[in-house]
């Protein structure tokens, strides 16, 4: 059984700047002890890490960059004393703001890019009993700042359209020709990113229509160059076989929790997003086309 | 009880008692010789059971519930007293010259042993005008009819009900190809016990997920393939079914999503076509099932547990709004939903947002709407037409169970459909077919189920301006004549019929991937549900049949005439109905006999059809063409064809025939019947098959040529002589024949005449005794005295009345075995009191004396043991006693005209007064002693004790004199009925009442004795 725990009385534990997080912490003990107080922190930082394939893996393992500190509360809750035996609950509250000079940025967890926001409660005992702790993350999300305005975009494939085929291949190119129709490529992160695909013509079958949603951390400096680093995070099957050419079919993906979040540009570090439309011919032939979005937080 | 009582017979005046108590001579309402008497009786047996039943059962509630006894017993007060008239008396005050015509004595008798109250039933149910069993045959009648009816209309087919057509009728018997890792258990566990461990850390759980990932797409590529049966498969589905449970029960959600992820993408595989409709219906009944389980689990989440007080709150109401759902119940979806939403294969995230479309309610008032019209244009994602096809149909399904009245979906799926059909004639479909080494009409077929569906969703309640939205889509883009079968089927008849003299032309380009003799059907079906317009009846026929008549494949053409035939039947003349079953006749003759054999089924529902809506059926078997048809199919369905010219041949309502050729086809149809019941076949079909023929005997009539009709019955009797209902019947049939020349020679027989009746009753000598069931036998025995008696012939009377007594005889040994023997009992016992107040008239022996009958009924009597606790003995008795108390009067209250009876005959013997006495007062004796008998200490025993002694009091009063011995003898019966506290007070006030009127003064000194006592 845990002896000291945190309870936030948000159930989703997700906060914005300047609000306040009202909780309690929650002493749990089979018998009375005497204690030199309870203290309560908490942590919230950027941390990067350089690509395993560029510095080798001995080195991703223990060359992280220093972490980059956005938010730093650390306060006394309780001064020391004794607790009785059973369940004690102290209630408490702070304001959920970041270091003068930081900005407050959204709970994000890629890969090489870790932003999280850490709550500790230590319960310091005396002599040299073990101290309690109990640690909880509190997600932080960021209106946003101005308001957008959505961009459609309606594409077009067709063989001449394709940029990287070198000369030989050409030929093997099937004849086809896919319409469609972004939404927006401005999309609002708790909004799906939408939009259609007709198939006009197709010499030859299609085997499947996928939609990828890829995400591309980056860090770095420009003195140095950024490191790139592209990871799928959502690939959806939109067309299963040589479908009918006269159907619009519709274009739905979600953005995953977690794994995505505003699209971010900071001097030292980027996360971008990007959609490809991925053509699988029967003959094993690929056709994709890229379009960069911009992912968003709104109201 | 030692000292002996002697009983003293009463003088009554049945005339003036007659005024006195304005005793009406009423109709009697139920005879033997009555038509479907047997049918009658039943009925009211049954009707007495349940009336029996009910009592009980509100006795039992009285019981119970003491309070409201008062009410139930009030009621029931109001209830008797209504239908009730009060009975003097153990006899009906007439004078009987004709027992058929005239109240009946075993009628009143029957009637008194259903009342214990001794009453007469005002109201006979079945007097009530109209013919309850022609009713209930109307209805029958319509109910098969409407069953037609619901199904093409009002009826909506649910899905239960198509799941089972689908599963019977689309098997396999190859195998099919099913990923292994669908199998792969072990594997799921492990992934499972990772996932399950929280102590991993963020990063960890990202990596892995990454891992993952390439995994699945490395395993995609080297598949290793596993072949399966059909039962294989069942089996497979069932595992995962309970797999499924069991995960989660153990709160196992993500291995729980990942089955059912991959229960779903198993509906891509269309490696085993012909089984594909039937795997689509077993795999979404796992499908649903899980989307249940998901639902009750958000709605278990809305019981919150405040994080800071630790309370719950109460659970959702049934018809909660999305406004009540508290956020974390919301989350949960949320969660579920972007699980879901992030399902890689297009298939299996259609089919798994569809099944946990439901809890979108948790969410909002209207976000399903939005969804369902998402998924309904993502199904164009599938290209397999048959695939999306069934996928469009479980939409449908889903759709129809959240917003029912919501048709954009189903117009969606049905032109989506026929856009999409238009690739099935492109590769890779076509050589997919070939590969299975199916037509395209099987392949169509599979499709059948599933665009029934789309199209009964699309045409159920649909308006004229839908269909004809539909048609003219259909018209544009597709010949499909299966999706042209499911409108015609599914719209309103009205529709259809105004329109379809421009439909026809459409069926006829139709393609050929679906059989048209389907399409032709349906639009049969739906013309018999829609009457068409006069003028057109005959142009839609000729249209119609200008196609039809060209078929190639018997089946084919055979079951668009079984539905047209109707058709003709309903809506032309004869002369066409003749001419179809013509050009029935000319298909069938020209096929082989291997040929014919298969379709004999289908020539036999023709002819079925054809008896069932004939308003004669005698019409249709003097039709050359009928007899054609059916002596194609006469040796295989012989016993169905004659049960169903019987049942039609009787269920008319038409006079009796006479017509000599009639009678004898129906009579060949009859034997064939008689024929095919054996000792195996079940008593329900005996006496199925028994009615049947009895109602066929009852519509011969020959008027005036009785010995022809006699003939008849003889002819009868040889070729039915298995069945004991219809050897009963004959006889009744000879005796009301007998009756009928009675009638004829206006109640004065000529030589000739008296000889036939004695013809008749020779009959009925021979016949009885060919029964089986004793107590037939003895009404039968004693119906025929009586008719003997009225048409002169003492020796016949004599003779039958013997006989019944001697088979009393046999019913003495066989008593003990009867499978129900307390119903047996009284059925002897109702036939005894009958036989009691028959015997006033029968007149004595000249050379036996008065009483030789009675004496050697009670000598057989002797040797007949009552169940225990019957009271058997008493009732019989008391019959008797009353009987005796009327054969010392000086006139008998009734008697057959020409017929002298004992008073007249023994009138002024004093030898015939002493016997009466000694028998009278033996049987007061045993009555006595039986009433002792009764009190066995139990509270049961002492109210029959108390019931009985009432009835015997009574008796008293009314037939005996009233000297000291008697008096005595009343005081103390009437002590015994105040031992019961349960006994009948209505009754027992009657009975007072009663005694208040007897004039006299001992009668009145016992009243107020009476009167002070209580």
């Amino acid at each position: 059984m845990e002896h000291i725990a945190i309870r936030l009385k948000r159930w989703n534990k997700t906060y914005r700047l300047g609000e306040t997080v009202y909780g309690v912490c929650v002493v749990n003990i089979p018998k009375p002890i005497s204690h030199n107080g309870i203290r309560l922190s908490v942590e919230g930082s950027v941390a990067l890490r350089s690509s395993a394939k560029n510095v080798g893996v001995f080195d991703s393992l223990y060359n992280t960059i220093e972490p980059l500190k956005i938010l730093s509360i650390n306060y006394p809750l309780l001064k020391p004393g004794k607790f009785p035996q059973g369940k004690t609950e102290i209630p408490f509250e702070f304001p959920f703001q970041p270091l003068v000079e930081s900005k407050l940025i959204e709970t994000y967890h890629g890969v090489y890019v870790n932003i999280a926001y850490t709550m500790t409660i230590v319960l310091a005992r005396k002599g040299l009993s073990k101290n309690f702790e109990a640690k909880e993350e509190i997600y932080a999300t960021v209106p946003p700042k101005k308001t957008f305005s959505l961009v459609a975009k309606d594409f077009m494939i067709t063989p001449d359209s394709l940029k990287n085929v070198s000369k030989k291949m050409i030929s093997k190119v099937p004849n086809f020709s896919i319409s469609g129709k972004i939404d927006s490529l401005v999309c609002p992160i708790s909004e799906p990113f939408t939009g259609h695909i007709k198939v006009d013509k197709s010499s030859s079958l299609i085997g499947s229509i996928e939609v990828q949603l890829i995400r591309i951390e980056s860090c770095g400096s420009k003195k140095d160059g950024f490191v790139r680093e592209t990871t799928e995070i959502q690939n959806l099957q939109i067309v299963d076989g040589n479908v009918s050419n006269e159907l619009e079919i519709p274009i739905y993906v979600t953005f995953p929790k977690l794994f995505c979040c505003p699209s971010l540009l900071t001097k030292n570090y980027r996360i971008e997003f990007e959609i490809n439309i991925l053509v699988l011919f029967t003959n094993n032939a690929v056709v994709s086309e890229n379009f960069p979005i911009q992912v968003i937080r709104t109201n | 009880m030692s000292k002996i009582i002697n009983w003293a017979p009463l003088e009554r005046d049945y005339e003036e008692e007659k005024v006195a108590h304005n005793l009406i001579r009423s109709k009697a309402t139920l005879h033997p010789l009555m038509k479907n008497y047997d049918q009658i009786m039943r009925r009211r047996d049954k009707e007495e059971k349940e009336r029996l039943s009910k009592l009980k059962k509100k006795e039992e509630e009285t019981n119970k519930n003491k309070k409201t006894s008062t009410k139930t017993k009030s009621k029931r007060k109001k209830k008797s007293s209504r239908r009730k008239k009060k009975f003097k008396g153990g006899l009906t005050f007439e004078s009987i010259d004709n027992p058929l015509s005239n109240t009946s004595l075993t009628n009143v008798q029957q009637q008194e042993e259903e009342d214990d109250d001794f009453v007469v039933i005002e109201k006979d149910p079945l007097t009530s005008g109209v013919d309850p069993l022609s009713i209930q045959a109307k209805e029958k009648k319509n109910t098969q009819s409407s069953h037609l009816n619901e199904q093409f209309t009002s009826n909506f087919i649910s899905w239960d009900v198509k799941k089972k057509s689908i599963l019977s009728k689309y098997t396999m018997s190859g195998h099919i190809t099913v990923m292994e890792g669908f199998k792969d258990e072990t594997r799921d566990s492990q992934i499972s016990s990772r996932e399950n461990e929280s102590m991993m850390s963020q990063e960890e759980r990202t990596k892995r997920r990454l891992e993952s990932l390439s995994v699945t797409s490395q395993t995609n590529e080297i598949k290793k393939k596993l072949e399966m049966s059909q039962e294989q498969y069942l089996k497979r589905i069932n595992k995962i079914s309970n797999q499924l449970k069991t995960y989660w029960k153990k709160g196992k959600r993500v291995v729980s999503l990942r089955l059912i992820v991959r229960a779903a993408k198993d509906l891509a595989n269309t490696s085993c076509l012909p089984f594909y409709p039937s795997q689509f219906v077993l795999v979404s009944d796992v499908l649903d099932m899980f989307g249940r389980l998901v639902f009750e689990r958000i709605k278990d989440k809305s019981i919150t547990t405040d994080p800071l007080t630790g309370g719950t709150t109460d659970p959702l109401p049934e018809n909660f709004t999305h406004e009540i759902v508290p956020e974390v119940a919301k989350d949960t979806c949320y969660n579920w939903l972007y699980k879901i939403l992030c399902i890689r294969e297009l298939i299996a995230r259609i089919y798994i947002e569809l099944v946990i479309l439901p809890i979108y309610r948790f969410i909002s008032k209207d976000m399903h709407i939005i969804a369902l019209s998402r998924i309904s244009r993502m199904i164009r994602g599938l290209a397999d037409p048959l695939v999306a096809a069934y996928c469009r149909t479980y939409l449908l399904r889903k759709a129809l169970e959240i917003y029912p009245d919501l048709k954009e979906f189903q117009f969606e799926a049905l032109n989506d459909y026929l856009i999409s059909f238009q690739q099935i004639v492109s590769e890779p479909y076509l050589s997919k077919i070939k590969k299975y080494q199916i037509t395209m009409g099987e392949y169509m077929n599979l499709h059948r189920p599933s665009i029934e569906w789309i199209c009964q969703c699309v045409g159920h309640r649909g308006t004229l301006e839908e269909f004809k939205n539909v048609l003219r889509k259909y018209q544009k883009i597709s010949k499909n004549s299966l999706v042209l079968y499911g409108i015609l089927g599914s719209f309103n008849p009205k529709f259809i019929v105004n329109n379809l003299l421009d439909l026809l032309p459409l069926v006829r380009k139709g393609d050929n991937y679906f059989p048209h003799y389907l399409i032709y059907q349906a639009i049969g079906n739906q013309l018999l549900l829609e009457k068409p317009p006069r003028k057109k009846t005959m142009r839609i026929l000729n249209e119609i049949w200008k196609v039809v008549s060209r078929f190639e494949k018997i089946e084919e053409y055979l079951s668009v005439s079984r539905v047209f035939i109707e058709y003709t039947v309903k809506y032309c003349s004869m002369k066409e109905t003749l001419i179809l079953m013509k050009d029935i006749h000319r298909h069938i003759r020209k096929l082989s006999k291997e040929d014919l054999h298969k379709v004999k089924i289908e020539i036999f529902t023709i002819i079925e059809r054809l008896i069932i809506l004939s308003h004669d059926v005698t019409n249709l078997l003097l039709v050359e063409e009928f007899t054609k048809l059916m002596d194609v199919v006469v040796i295989e369905y012989k016993t169905r064809l004659a049960k169903r010219i019987l049942d039609s041949f009787s269920k008319k309502d038409q006079e009796p025939t006479g017509d000599p050729l009639i009678i004898h086809l129906i009579f060949e149809q009859a034997k064939i019947l008689h024929d095919s019941v054996n000792i195996l076949s079940h008593p329900n079909e005996i006496r199925n098959v028994s009615n049947l023929i009895n109602n066929y005997l009852d519509h011969v009539e020959f008027g005036k040529g009785v010995e022809k009709h006699l003939n008849f019955l003889v002819e009868a009797r040889d070729s039915f002589s298995n069945l004991d209902l219809v050897i009963a019947n004959l006889a009744i049939r000879a005796l009301s024949l007998a009756m009928k020349t009675f009638y004829i020679v206006k109640k004065k027989h000529t030589r000739k005449t008296a000889a036939f009746a004695k013809a008749c009753l020779a009959y009925c000598f021979i016949t009885i005794p060919s029964i089986e069931d004793c107590i037939i036998r003895l009404k039968l025995y004693s119906l025929s005295g009586q008719i003997s008696l009225i048409n002169g012939s003492h020796a016949q009377a004599d003779t039958f009345f013997r006989e019944a007594v001697t088979l009393f005889k046999e019913i003495a040994l066989i008593k003990s075995e009867m499978e129900n023997e307390e119903k047996f009992e009284r059925d002897l016992v109702v036939f005894l009191q009958s036989f009691a107040s028959l015997l006033v008239i029968v007149p004595g022996h000249p050379t036996y004396g008065a009483f030789y009958l009675i004496k050697g009924l009670f000598n057989v009597l002797k040797d007949i043991k009552w169940t225990e606790k019957s009271n058997s003995n008493f009732k019989f008795s008391m019959a008797f006693l009353s009987l005796f108390s009327v054969y010392a009067q000086k006139n008998f209250p009734y008697h057959i005209t020409g017929i002298e009876s004992n008073d007249v005959l023994y009138a002024g013997y004093k030898q015939y007064k002493e016997e009466l006495q000694s028998y009278s007062t033996k049987l007061l004796k045993s009555i006595l002693n039986s009433i002792y008998e009764m009190d066995d200490n139990t509270e049961r025993g002492k109210q029959k004790q108390a019931n009985s002694a009432l009835e015997l009091l009574n008796l008293i009063l009314i037939s005996a004199q009233l000297n000291n011995q008697m008096l005595n003898l009343v005081w103390k019966l009437y002590e015994i009925t105040k031992k019961s506290k349960k006994i009948n007070t209505k009754y027992f006030k009657n009975t007072l009442k009663s005694l208040s009127n007897q004039k006299g003064e001992k009668y009145l000194l016992l009243y107020r004795k009476i009167k002070k006592d209580n």
